[in-house]
Parts: C-alpha cells; structure tokens; sequence
C-alpha cells in the first residue's frame, strides 16, 4: 500500500534569508488565510480571557489588528484544561500529546495535530541546516520522559531528517532516568558522536557519568574523539556555555523551545542569539517596563510591541501567536525572558530575528 | 482505512495463504534480501561462519540455512564487546540505535536503518489489522494511552514513530504515552482524555491498577478543590465507598501488552480493566511485532516476515548435559502442536538481521493449523527463559548471580528457587537445606533473603512493586527435580509442573 506524503515544510533554504519585511508580511498572510483568531476561539484556553477582555469584532485582518486580543497566559491554559473536558482544550484532533516540564498540576499538556508535527519536523531540518551539521553526523540525544517536550522533539528530528532525505544523521538515545540502570553512556562514548543534543542541566550533570564511562578528555582526544556540537536547551546558556564547551570540547549552540511553542530557535555558528523563526510564529515582547508596571499596579494591562520593532537589546516577555493546527496559540505569555539582540540580517545569511533566552521569569512575575 | 468497520486483514491473501506458500515466500526473501550476504559481514556472524565453512551466496533455501550456526546473546554481548559497535551493522547507514533491557547483563545495542524502520511500519499495520480487524474504527476518536520504558529502550520512541507511522499510513487516532518516571504524576490526566486503548508491560499495568486504587481518593479530591462540580463529588464519594480501577475511569475498548508473558496476568488485567487483553511477543534484537488475534488462541507468527524454528526442551537438556552437543531444530511450520522449546529465529533486517537467532525464550507451539480468525500463520504461546536467566516477569537476574552470592554462606546446602505466583505478581520462593541441624535456623534463613535482596534486579521489582515478597523455607531435602541429563535443577516454574501448566 502506498504511503501518504508527508509534506515536511521549511526545506528550501532561501525561506532562510528572505527580507525581514517578507518574513513579516508572510506571517501575517498566514494569521489571515490560515483564519488562526476564529479557530482558536472554539478553543477553550480563550473562553475566559477573550469573554473578560469583550473580544467580540471578526478575526484581525491586519498584525496590528491582532494587537487587540488580550494576552492570555500559563494561568489561563492550566485553568482551562482543569476546567474543561480536553476534547475542548483543542480545536482540531491531535495526534500526540506532550507536556511541559513541570510536574503536578502545573503541568501543561498541549496537543499536537499532524500539521504541527509536521511543522516541527521541519524546523528540526531547519535547525540541523542553521548549525551546519555534516551528512552522517552521529547524534548523542538525551531524551527527557515522555510526555515531556523534551522527549518527542528529537525523535521528531530523526523522523524528520529519515523522511525528509535529509543528512542521514545517526541518532542514539539515552536518558538520565536510565544513567544508573543502563550501559548507554558507555555504548555513546564508544560510538563517538559527532553532535550532542541535551538540556544544559543534563549536559552539565552527565560529564562526570560519560567521564567513567569512557568519555575521551577534552583536549586529549582526537578531533573526531568528542562531539563537536553541542545543542543545548532549557534554560538560559549564559556562563554554562564555557563549562560545557570546556567539558565536552565542543562549540556549544543554544537552542529555545517549550511545549505550547516548539519553535526551536537556534543559534547559528555566528553565535550572535538565536534566529526566530519569523514563518513559524507571530513574536511579540512585553518590555521590563511594562513587566514591572504591570508587578506594581494591580489590574495593568501590559503593552506588548512586536519583537521586530524591538530596539536591539530590549529585554521583556515573550509572546507567541503560532499557527498551530491543533491549538493555535494567540498572544500567548510564554513565561519566557528574552532579549531582543538584533532584527538586522546575520553574518550567516539569515534573516530572522535573533533573540537570546534568559530564563523563566520569577513566579509572580507577570 | 477512515471507513466504519476496519476490514480484516492488511492483505488476505497474505494472512491467509497455506502455510506451505507462506513459508516459500520467506525462503524467497533468504534470496531476495541477500541477507546472508549481508549478514557475513557483521562482526557477529563473520568469524564463525568463516570458521564453519559458510559460503554465504549458497544459503537460499531453508535446508541450507539450516547448516548455519546458532547465535544468541551471549554471541552478541561478545561481538560488540570485542569489535567497535558500528562493525554488528549490516546496512549502509543506521538511522536509530536502541537497546536491550539489560536484565540479562549489559544492554545489547541494536541498529535500525530506514529500511528496517520502513519494514516496522508495515508490521505495526498487519498488527493493527489483527488487533482491531473486523470491529468498527472511530476516526479521530481513538486515543492510545501507553506506558513506555525510557530511552534507550526501544519504547521510548514507539509514541513519536508510532504518530508518524500513523499520518504515513493514513490511520487516525491520538497518542498519550508516559514514562514510568512520569506515570504517578500524570497518570489521572492521561486518563481524563479516556483513551480507548492501552498499551503496557502486563505487570507494570497491574502496578499502574494498583496505583490508580491508591492515588484515586487524592485525585478525585483534588479534581474537586480545583472544580466544584457535581461530577467530582460524585467522584470523591465513591472513592470512599469502593476501591477505584481503571474500568472504572476509562471504557478501555483494546489493551495490549508486551514484554514478559501475558497469561498469569490475564485474569487480573480482565479485571482491573475490563476487557479481554491482547498479547505482543517482540524483543530489541528483532524486528517488527507479532501478537494475538480477536480468538485469543495464541500469538501469530508472521510466517513470510522470518523463518521460525523451534528446539524442543529434549535437545536442550541434553546440550545442557553433553559438553558440545549441537541440538536439532525443527522448523517451526513442521513441530506438533505441544511442542515446547526454545524458539530460534531468521529475519531479513537491513542493519541487523537475525540468523538462527536463539531467543533463549521458551516457546509452546499452539497450532499450525489455520486461526478461527482465517490467519493460516501460526500460532505460538510464550512461557519463559530457557538459559541461566531466572524469569520475574519483568524482573530477570542470573541463575549464576544468585549462586556467587549464596556460596559464601556458612551452613548453606543445596538450594533450589521456586517461581510461583502470588495472584498475578510473581513470587519467588527460595527452598534452601541446611548442612546441619542448627539452633539458628532463623539467622541463615534471614542470610540467604539478604543476599537475595541484594540482586538489583530484585530490589527493583520490589521497590515498584512488581513482584511479591520473597520467601525462603528451610527444608528437609530439596525435591529432587532434574533435566534429563541428570543435572538438578536450580530453577523450578511452578506453572510448568501444572497439569496444563504454560
């Protein structure tokens, strides 16, 4: 039986480097033809803020337009899902679920329909295309527990490259759940893998393990002896990116994404932040000022300005409209600082805005 | 396949063949595939079949193949321990590498090209056919709940392949798939989406049972402070009434497990569960699933997808007894209904195929003869291990491990460990003889639990309350039960000596 074609998106590189103003004016056609407003309101995270703030006009025909619904947040989503059956959390059948990284009842779940699948898949090639990997890289990946985020993304990588034609990397998996009952660290130092993929806390706690396991010393190794890159996620790189790049001998990439918003933003080798996709989302950014307005002033409503009109070096919240299939995110608070580093082409070619993640913002903030 | 009723089969023709043409089929694939070729080249393979004389193009049939030496794991754990891993590998490119469980020593590593991922997907079809074949589908309304291993065992993947796998072939349904690590913290919302199927190691579904008695009366209160509902105290009443079971929470429609045997469980997964359980029998090293249809009479063995073979318990108990004795396997589509032995296996993987692969399970040949469902494939029942590795369920440890770790014990005799079963989890009970009368019996007995706790194995299955607690009996004289060799045996499997035993 034929199998159906799976369209994987983001493949043709010049989407890489098109003029800021393109990239912009090719989100917004999506906002509008892809009709994102009107099929998230069937969703319920939006029936509570949306009814509070009065949204009644038609879906935004302009990105100014979509300035005027109302911020909605983690709050909003963990009311919903607990308020809600999860048939109304999405607007369109997922096919897999995920969930953030926090654990009890502050933990999101967030569907994934087959076009968002497809959709990561594709910026999975993207980033894979952004940080040059080689052909046939070998690839350590240190999943998280499912259904953590952090465990679908790289198998969605693998499966993405393997359907995609793409560099024919090698993947080899391992968790920290399994460090202590499983030879895998000694399988990857053997194995030598060209790339490691793993979050900054675990990347940081495994190099005494892999050390015991077998793991060539920086320095002492042959080139091809330790990973050469290394894409490292979950919080802000920031000091950690000496220790890791000492650690393993690598050249460390930083790497952003959350469950509700699987954008992967990715440094390229410039190291000069990390490039936005500008196809793949709507960014905006609630400013400091605004932050703390809004801390200090009960019922303030902050003012969020798009991420591209930033001034360089701007430091807020992220907010991210997606054009999710399943759930499409609006102005959704990712609880996310960033800083706004540049909206200027890089050095590597690309034209999306490049960001630098700080971090969580404090509980309370916002 | 978005129809309302799921035709039977993926490809009648192929389910339902005589068994003769099926198995002409696969000695076709000894040529099409070239796997033997390929196969010499692994690291695995190459030495000892260089050493017995193999000329690898001359093995296109079945009685040829029969010529070749066995493999097991130990062959394996030896080849990648010896040889830099890449050289097991038989295809051009590897795109995933996955492991054993490692309860039989060091996780073996195993290889999957594209190819071999390609050749999964079609698997996970026919099986799809065969579990829910003939009912109705609910296009997009068919959640799958599954309880998965972490990385780098092969179920960590299984929910992302399986999504894909499943927009690839054009099945609906909706994935939720946990870690075990995750499971007591995410298990209730995972049900709330009242998933209709359910995938899981049967003991881990039994402790997931329990689990859900245990944590429900929290939950329900929970779900209460967070909404006032009429529902949720409806709720928060009956979970101090009655105990709470997943039948309960969630009108399961299709569960399967995979892992270790399904047949002591089954009863108690009926129960807790409400629905008739399906049985998958898949291990790392091969490729692909196979399992129980609708009649429940036994796990098909896809017949055209690998070449089975069986050695009977006779063969193997006089290899045990004669240093360098070869035993006799008989092709699986041959063997007597009955027949039990261990179960060796060729398949035509791209990176690692399998060539008369000893599994080291103990298989029961149900019939050959066609299925009440049509299906003219096989149909197998899988007991337990057939080597030194003592059989828990999920819980495995060597036979050897336990007998270093007792012989240093003062006063200690000859011993004997019972596997029996206490309700559904599995019970060790350790007779053990005394060299002599003592005054302190209580101390050795209370010396040999110790050392028996020690295994790590063991620790962990009691820690996740897998298995039940451990006896040791100070006995007499062991019961005298041996091979037929001669050798006494050191493992007992109480259902074995059953009437009906299995």
């Amino acid at each position: 039986m034929a199998l159906a074609e799976l369209v994987i998106p983001f493949g043709d590189p010049r989407d890489d480097q098109l003029p800021l103003e393109e990239l912009i004016r090719k989100g917004e056609r999506r906002l509008i033809q892809e009709n994102i407003v009107a099929r998230a309101g069937s969703s319920a995270l939006y029936v509570r803020p949306w009814r509070k703030a009065g949204v009644r006009a038609g879906p935004p025909r302009t990105l100014d337009e979509l300035q005027r619904w109302p911020l909605i947040s983690g709050a909003d989503w963990l009311q919903a899902q607990s308020a809600f059956p999860l048939g109304r959390l999405f607007v369109e059948t997922p096919r897999l679920w995920v969930s953030s990284a926090a654990r009890g009842n502050t933990r999101k779940w967030v569907p994934y329909g087959e076009r968002d699948l497809r959709e990561i898949m594709g910026l999975a090639n993207r980033m894979s295309r952004l940080v040059q990997l080689n052909p046939c890289d070998r690839v350590l990946i240190v999943t998280g527990p499912a259904p953590r985020a952090g465990n679908a993304l790289p198998y969605l990588w693998a499966m993405a490259d393997m359907l995609s034609g793409g560099r024919h990397l090698e993947f080899i998996p391992g968790s920290m759940a399994t460090l202590k009952h499983s030879n895998w660290p000694i399988f990857a130092s053997r194995m030598k893998p060209a790339v490691l993929w793993a979050s900054m806390a675990d990347a940081l706690a495994l190099r005494q393990p892999l050390l015991e396991a077998g793991w060539p010393v920086a320095g002492s190794a042959s080139p091809t002896a330790t990973p050469r890159k290394g894409l490292f996620f979950g919080h802000a790189m920031g000091e950690d990116r000496a220790a890791l790049e000492h650690a393993y001998d690598l050249e460390a990439f930083s790497l952003y994404f959350s469950a509700e918003f699987p954008v992967l933003a990715v440094e390229c080798p410039a190291h000069q932040g990390l490039h936005l996709w500008l196809d793949a989302c709507l960014p905006e950014i609630l400013p400091r000022t605004e932050l703390e307005r809004e801390r200090s002033q009960a019922g303030y409503q902050p003012q969020a300005i798009w991420l591209t009109s930033a001034a360089e070096g701007e430091e807020g919240e992220l907010v991210a409209t997606t054009f999710g299939q399943s759930l499409p995110l609006v102005r959704y608070r990712t609880g996310d600082l960033v800083r706004m580093v540049s909206a200027s082409p890089c050095s590597c070619g690309c034209t999306h805005p490049r960001i630098e993640a700080l971090g969580r913002m404090e509980p309370g903030a916002g | 396949m978005r129809g309302d009723v799921q035709p039977l089969y993926a490809d009648p023709q192929l389910e339902c063949m005589p068994l003769a043409d099926l198995v002409r089929i696969a000695e076709g694939k000894l040529v099409e595939s070239s796997v033997i070729v390929r196969a010499a080249r692994s690291s695995l393979y190459r030495e000892r079949w260089t050493a017995a004389g193999v000329i690898p193009a001359d093995i296109t049939s079945y009685a040829a193949l029969r010529k070749l030496p066995y493999t097991n794991g130990r062959d394996l754990r030896l080849a990648e321990s010896q040889y830099a891993p890449e050289e097991i590998v038989c295809s051009e490119h590897v795109r995933l590498w996955i492991s054993t469980s490692g309860t039989t020593g060091a996780s073996k590593w195993i290889p999957r090209s594209d190819r071999d991922l390609a050749d999964n997907r079609q698997t996970g079809k026919r099986y799809v056919y065969l579990a829910h074949g003939g009912s109705r589908f609910r296009p997009g309304q068919e959640a799958t709940f599954g309880l998965a291993a972490p990385a780098p065992f092969v179920t960590d993947s299984s929910a992302v392949t399986g999504s894909i796998d499943g927009m690839l072939l054009e099945i609906p349904g909706e994935t939720i798939a946990l870690n075990y690590t995750e499971a007591q913290d995410a298990l209730f919302f995972a049900l709330r989406r009242r998933p209709s199927n359910f995938a899981a190691f049967p003991s881990v579904a039994m402790r997931m049972a329990e689990g859900v008695a245990e944590l429900a009366p929290a939950a329900a209160r929970e779900r209460l402070a967070e909404s006032r509902s009429l529902q949720n105290l409806l709720a928060v009443l009956i979970t101090k009434v009655r105990k709470v079971r997943p039948r309960d929470l969630v009108p399961f429609r299709h569960c399967v497990f995979a892992g270790e045997p399904l047949d002591p469980y089954r009863p108690a997964i009926r129960q807790a569960y409400g629905v008739e359980p399906f049985e998958v029998y898949s291990f790392s090293e091969f490729l692909g699933v196979m399992g129980d249809c609708a009649a429940h009479d036994g796990v098909h063995l896809w017949i055209d997808y690998c070449l089975p073979e069986i050695i009977p318990q006779s063969e193997i108990e006089q290899e045990e007894g004669q240093p360098g004795y070869i035993p006799q396997a008989i092709p699986l589509w041959e063997a007597e209904a009955g027949q039990r032995g261990e179960f060796v296996v060729t398949n035509f993987a791209d990176a690692f195929p399998l060539v008369r692969y000893r599994t080291a399970d103990l298989i029961e040949l149900v019939s050959r003869q066609p299925c009440a469902c049509g299906r003219t494939h096989p149909r197998i029942r899988v007991l337990h291990r057939t080597d030194d590795i003592v059989n828990l369920g999920l819980v495995r440890f060597s036979i050897f491990e336990l007998q270093k770790r007792l012989s240093v014990l003062p006063g200690l005799g000859r011993w004997q460990l019972w596997i029996e079963r206490q309700d559904y989890k599995p019970k060790a009970i350790l007779k053990v003889e005394e060299t002599e009368s003592r005054q302190d019996s209580q101390v050795l007995k209370e010396q040999v639990l110790q050392e028996f706790l020690s295994l790590d194995a063991v620790k962990l299955g009691l820690d996740n309350h897998l298995i039940a607690e451990p006896e040791v009996q100070i006995v007499a004289a062991i019961e005298e039960r041996r091979t037929q060799s001669g050798k006494l045996r050191m493992v007992v499997y109480a259902a074995d000596i059953r009437p009906g035993g299995g």
